[in-house]
């Protein structure tokens, strides 16, 4: 009994110790950087949000730690141009706490906007972007129907794509509620695309999703339709979004969006988001956001 | 060469994740062709023989998960939709020399390996460094006898570390939304920035197994003692890692090890 007792103080010790390493290893880190997000829709003011870049600590996720403090900057020149010539420095403002650089102007559609960042330190950031055209869409039909796995709402919307450029499209379902009210939370659905010529082309798998990301590259120039599936909860009323996206929303957009989709999953591939942030980070993009009810 | 199957391995984590699966009507066979060139030589009256081996292989039609996929993020989608084909190419020369004769026996060999990969889409179109690249692999093997009853053994090997991918910033994200709209509900508004899939190097992998074995004739046949140590020098070798994300400041890996120094005794007996 002895003799085990004194292999099992020797063996516990040197099994525990053996389990974890914190391994000395340098990260890497790719320096200080301007980080600019705006997303430019039509008819409307700028909202930018002008932070820097951290160490990759962590993604703020998993821990209590804020590092919104570390991320800001205390002096932001934001410059905007459009089609070439400058039009403003964008303010200063805080909205609910935070500070964001608004602009005076409302941007238009198919105007090419640039935008001019710099803050002491750091290099000046330069970036790009048009607000594309209207989406042209349409609820065709809605309908309740029952499948297997339960009773669902089918929405049919009908897009015309426009050949004369490439095209990029953001869908999204605002569920109604029992009470009339419409969520402002986009629900799920599942969508499938059906061209004109009633070729079924499943554009976007069988999951359920909150969003559904589509450029227009197997149907250019056509008038497609797809049907929305979303779980019935006892209201007919939804709202469409059909938003048309600059190439840049929708690569950073989707990629975002693949990325919140799959949070907490350890076996992800990394994603490197899209940035059109020449010297940072982030993205300044155009949407042209349109709803329908369908009900 | 034509092979059915595919090798699909996830980069996201250095867990054992590997899945072979079959071809498809959307991921075709994988197409490879093969060169190799070797030579032999055997000296002290063929006491020792050496070897040196060169090799290239390059193939067509490997797979990928593609930027943002991986197993277990849908049990709905394909996983072929999640897949890429591209191509993909090994090379290495081993070197190999060997004893079989005489009280002291055993082999020292040496790889020097290059494998990379290269899609279309995935990391930007730019090539990267497979996840099982290991430049130099070395091993030496050993064993002593030194009567009929006593005999030692030792192992020793060593292997860089594989590639792996690490974010080298983080910054905010935006979901396209103003501030005056009613809050997207995901909260988490950071993104990490990698510079490249499989940039960086994991700890070089060593360790020492030993042992001592002895033997007895018996009349019934022959019964031995091996007593046997593996990882001898109790080397820490990470068996996953992961970013610890419950300190502030301090950027670290951290690794788990599972197999520190483990000791064995065996009886045997033949008959």
């Amino acid at each position: 009994m002895k003799i085990k007792l004194y292999l099992l103080s020797i063996a516990l010790p040197i099994i525990i110790y053996s389990c974890e390493r914190s391994i000395d290893m340098k990260l890497p880190y790719s320096g200080d950087k301007i980080v600019v997000n705006a997303v430019m829709k039509s008819d409307s003011m700028l909202i930018a949000r002008i932070t820097r870049s951290l160490p990759p600590e962590d993604d703020g996720r998993t821990t209590s730690y804020d590092s919104t403090n570390a991320r800001e900057l205390k002096t932001v020149d934001a410059e905007v141009y459009e089609d070439g010539v400058f039009i403003e420095k964008l303010q200063p403002k805080f909205i609910f706490g935070t500070k964001y650089y608004i602009s005076a102007h409302l941007f238009k559609k198919q105007k090419k906007y640039s935008i001019k960042a710099s803050s002491p330190g750091l290099a000046t950031v330069v970036a790009e972007d048009v607000i594309p055209e209207n989406t042209s869409f349409s609820v065709v039909k809605t309908d309740k129907v029952s499948l297997n796995d339960g009773e669902f709402i089918r929405i049919i919307l009908e897009i015309n794509d426009p050949f004369d450029r490439k095209n990029f499209y953001r869908v999204r379902l605002f569920p109604g509620q029992p009470n009339g009210k419409i969520s402002p939370y986009p629900g799920a659905f599942t969508a499938q695309g059906l061209f004109a010529e009633n070729n079924l082309l499943n554009l976007f798998g069988n999951t359920a999703k909150k969003q559904a990301f589509f450029s227009d590259d197997l149907f250019n120039g056509k008038k497609i339709m797809i049907t929305l599936l979303t779980g019935f909860n006892g209201s007919f009323k939804n709202v469409v979004e059909v938003a048309a996206l600059s190439q840049p929303a929708f690569q950073y957009l989707n990629a975002k969006f693949r990325i919140d989709d799959n949070y907490g999953n350890p076996f992800v591939e990394p994603v490197n988001v899209y940035n059109n942030i020449v010297g940072g980070y982030g993205i300044f993009c155009g949407m042209n956001i349109q709803r329908q009810i369908a009900e | 060469m034509a092979q059915y199957i595919h090798f699909l391995t996830n980069n996201a984590t250095t867990l054992p994740t590997d899945l072979w699966v079959p071809s498809t009507d959307k991921v075709k066979p994988m197409l490879s062709e093969q060169w190799a060139i070797g030579l032999t030589k055997t000296m002290y009256n063929e006491k020792i023989e050496i070897s040196l081996e060169g090799y290239l292989k390059k193939m067509n039609g490997v797979i990928e998960y593609l930027d943002g996929a991986g197993y277990l993020n849908s049990a709905i989608e394909k996983w072929d939709n999640k897949v890429e084909a591209g191509k993909g190419k090994s090379m290495g020369m081993e070197l190999l020399l060997k004893k079989e004769f005489g009280k002291t026996t055993g082999w020292v060999g040496y790889t020097l390996s290059k494998s990379t990969r290269k899609f279309p889409t995935i990391n930007s179109g730019k090539e990267f460094y497979f996840k099982f690249d290991r430049r130099h692999t070395f091993v030496i093997v050993a064993l002593h006898q030194f009567n009929q009853n006593l005999e030692v053994s030792a192992s020793w090997q060593f292997q860089t570390g594989t590639p792996f991918t690490l974010p080298t910033a983080q910054y905010e994200s935006t979901n396209g939304q103003s501030p005056f709209e009613i809050p997207y509900e995901f909260p988490y508004n950071l993104l990490f920035n990698y510079q490249s899939r499989n940039t960086f190097r994991l700890l070089n992998y060593h360790r020492l197994d030993a042992g001592i074995t002895w033997k007895k004739q018996k009349k019934y046949g022959e019964r031995s003692w091996n007593l046997g140590a593996y990882n001898v020098y109790n080397r820490k070798n990470p068996f996953y890692y992961y970013l610890d994300s419950e300190f502030k400041n301090n950027r670290g890996l951290k690794g788990v090890s599972i197999l520190p120094f483990v000791p064995s005794i065996s009886y045997r007996i033949k008959f």
